[in-house]
């Protein structure tokens, strides 16, 4: 096999100083494989987030709320009443081809109420309305386990209630657990004892990122007991909570919304959203809402941090690759003037430089097959210490529908930098002088 | 061919390295210039090589510029250590393109008696071989006329022996000039010999 004398150059001169090289492939390979784990994250970040808002089993439920400005006197201070919305101002909302339902707010009666399982109260907890106990595909998709209870009073627990309850239970356990509620409450000058006892029909896992201890309950259950709990003057606690002031805590200051389709939830926030600017306007609240943007706000942190330490960190290889360049340019200073002298062209350097280059990326190159490896590493990392399921995953094989993209946009990238930083210490170089050094026994 | 220096001077700032050189070297023929350290020997060997630039008519090649070209043996040998003897010695010929015949390469190994280190890299070989190596390198270019700076400066008796006869030999068909220390290797023979000194040019 015959090589070009500009191969033979290009492999003595890797050959020669294989420790500088070895640091510069170290180096390279380093860079690619930050860059290629940051456009896993990235990708991931986006495909976590638009899924995030699913990971819960309450996801196609909201409270809505009215907000309004009060005016004060002080120009800095904004200060803002919020109280229960009308079923008419709602139902003109929805009426712009939102389908939802509108249903009572319990969670004043729930969280003003003691819960205790087995007489161990148990607190705090967050009570978190469904609209049913009908699953739909993606709430089967976060059902853990459980008895299924069919009794009347049920309730599903996420697994932080369970943790708090007795991490060691199983999931059949849990039907001997019955989990009761005890309040008294004002309601219409009259007090009225609430005292609900529940079986638990299963364990929910839900989005862990601050995740706190949560009982869902089904709106119809729920309507259904208060709609037989009979005050005084005949009237169901329903009725009375239907019928209470817009400002009356009890009814938790808002309605509860049932959205059909997460396009039919989407759709009404952002609707909602561009009338944010008004004195007087309609909002989506949520602890899951509040949870999807909070964890928004992180990621958004998270990029700008990383963004941030990976172009540190991309400098510093570039420095390590330009200065290791610049030596190996001043360590071939002789030899290129030799060939300089025996006839060689300027831009016969430029193709050993250019050759030297390839191969150096091309062996960077392999630091890719670990990838993989670290992108489950992460993956593990950002669940033990963050409790979010990220799925970085490098789309090494295909991006965009374009087989090896990611990898041949990395090779044209490093390649390019490479190549130009050898290129302009080249002509810094100048050969003439080269040449003269030669001459001189420099 | 001839080379002429018509009042040949180069100065390096305000140093004056060479003043007003005038002669004329004939080819065929030997020369052997010599002198102190500094007096300007390498200056007029990189001169004359076209190393180094300075008007083109205090510099005279005969019959034309453009069609003489010279061949260095370095007083370094500046081979590169990471290919073979033989490598080294094609390098010139494959980067001008010129068409070389392996075995007429590999009868030079022979004659100059180192047909067992042609595949040997050059970092591998000790110091008398390499420099005939570097003699190969030179002579195997097509040139004509050849320069040499000290080319038995660090080599044992017997290569230096060597190296002289060889250049002897070339002298015969080409102009030679070498620049050495030690006139006295050269004695036997019937180069011509030229003294430089503090930048002046003088015939022994």
């Amino acid at each position: 096999m015959r090589f070009s004398w500009k191969s033979k150059i290009i492999f003595s001169n890797l050959m020669t100083n294989q420790s500088s090289q070895i640091i510069n492939v170290l180096a390279l390979g380093t860079a690619m494989v930050i860059f290629a784990l940051f456009s896993g994250f990235y990708l991931a970040q986006k495909d976590t987030l638009s899924h995030q808002q699913m990971l819960f089993p309450e996801y196609l439920a909201a409270n809505i709320e009215k907000s309004e400005t009060v005016t004060s006197e002080s120009e800095f201070l904004v200060l803002r009443k919020v109280t229960r919305p009308t079923v008419n101002e709602i139902d003109s909302l929805l009426n712009q081809g939102i389908k939802a339902e509108i249903a009572l707010n319990y969670v004043p009666l729930l969280s003003g109420s003691e819960m205790s399982i087995h007489g161990k109260v148990i607190d705090p907890y967050l009570p978190i309305l469904l609209r049913d106990f009908e699953l739909d595909s993606n709430q089967e998709g976060l059902f853990m386990g459980g008895p299924l209870n069919e009794e009347e009073s049920t309730v599903f627990i996420n697994e932080k209630m369970l943790e708090i309850m007795d991490s060691n239970i199983s999931y059949t356990q849990l039907n001997d657990v019955s989990i009761s509620f005890q309040g008294e409450f004002m309601i219409m000058d009259e007090t009225y004892h609430l005292d609900m006892t529940f079986k638990i029909r299963g364990v929910f896992k839900e989005l862990e990122y601050l995740s706190s201890p949560k009982i869902y309950f089904s709106q119809a259950q729920l309507d259904f007991y208060f709609l037989n709990q009979l005050l005084g003057n005949g009237e169901s606690v329903y009725q009375i909570i239907q019928t209470l002031s817009a400002s009356d805590e009890l009814t938790g200051l808002s309605y509860r919304l049932y959205f059909d389709t997460i396009g039919d939830m989407n759709k009404c926030e952002s609707i909602l959203s561009s009338l944010e600017d008004e004195s007087e306007h309609l909002s989506l609240t949520s602890e899951h809402l509040s949870r999807v943007e909070s964890l928004t706000e992180f990621f958004n942190f998270t990029n700008m941090v990383v963004i941030i330490s990976l172009i540190l960190v991309i400098l510093c290889l570039v420095f390590i690759n330009v200065t290791i360049t610049n030596s190996e340019v001043k360590k071939a200073n002789r030899k290129n003037a030799l060939l300089f002298f025996f006839g060689a062209k300027f831009s016969d350097l430029i193709d050993i430089a250019l050759g030297q280059n390839l191969i150096i990326v091309m062996i960077s190159m392999i630091s890719l097959m670990f990838v993989p490896f670290l992108s489950r590493l992460l993956n593990d990392c950002f669940y033990a210490y963050l409790h979010i399921q990220m799925e970085i995953k490098v789309p090494l094989l295909r991006f965009q529908g374009i087989p090896l993209l990611l990898p041949l946009l990395i090779f044209i990238l490093v390649y390019l930098f490479a190549s130009l930083t050898s290129i302009v210490l080249l002509f810094m170089k100048k050969q003439k002088t080269l040449i003269k050094r030669l001459a001189h026994n420099d | 061919m001839h080379i002429k220096l018509e009042n040949l001077s180069k100065n390096y700032g305000i140093t004056k390295v060479l003043i007003n050189l005038t002669y004329t070297f004939f080819s065929p023929g030997l020369y052997i210039i010599f002198g102190p350290s500094g007096s300007g020997k390498t200056t007029l060997l990189n001169i004359l090589g076209q190393v180094e630039k300075v008007e083109e008519k205090m510099v005279i090649f005969e019959p034309n510029r453009s069609t003489n070209h010279p061949s260095i043996i370095f007083q370094h040998h500046y081979l590169i250590g990471d290919l073979t003897a033989y490598e080294n010695v094609v390098l010139p010929l494959e980067i001008k393109r010129e068409k070389f015949n392996k075995k007429a390469i590999y009868e030079l190994f022979k004659e100059y008696q180192l047909a067992y280190l042609m595949n040997r890299k050059i970092k591998d070989c000790s110091g008398g071989e390499r420099q005939r190596v570097n003699l190969m390198r030179a002579i195997s270019v097509s040139s004509t006329y050849l320069l040499a700076d000290e080319p038995t400066g660090s080599v044992d008796v017997e290569t230096a022996q060597f190296i002289k006869q060889e250049l002897v030999k070339l002298s015969q068909t080409k102009l030679v000039i070498i620049v050495t220390h030690d006139q006295n290797l050269f004695a036997d023979t019937n180069a011509k010999y030229l003294k430089i000194e503090r930048g002046r040019l003088n015939e022994i």
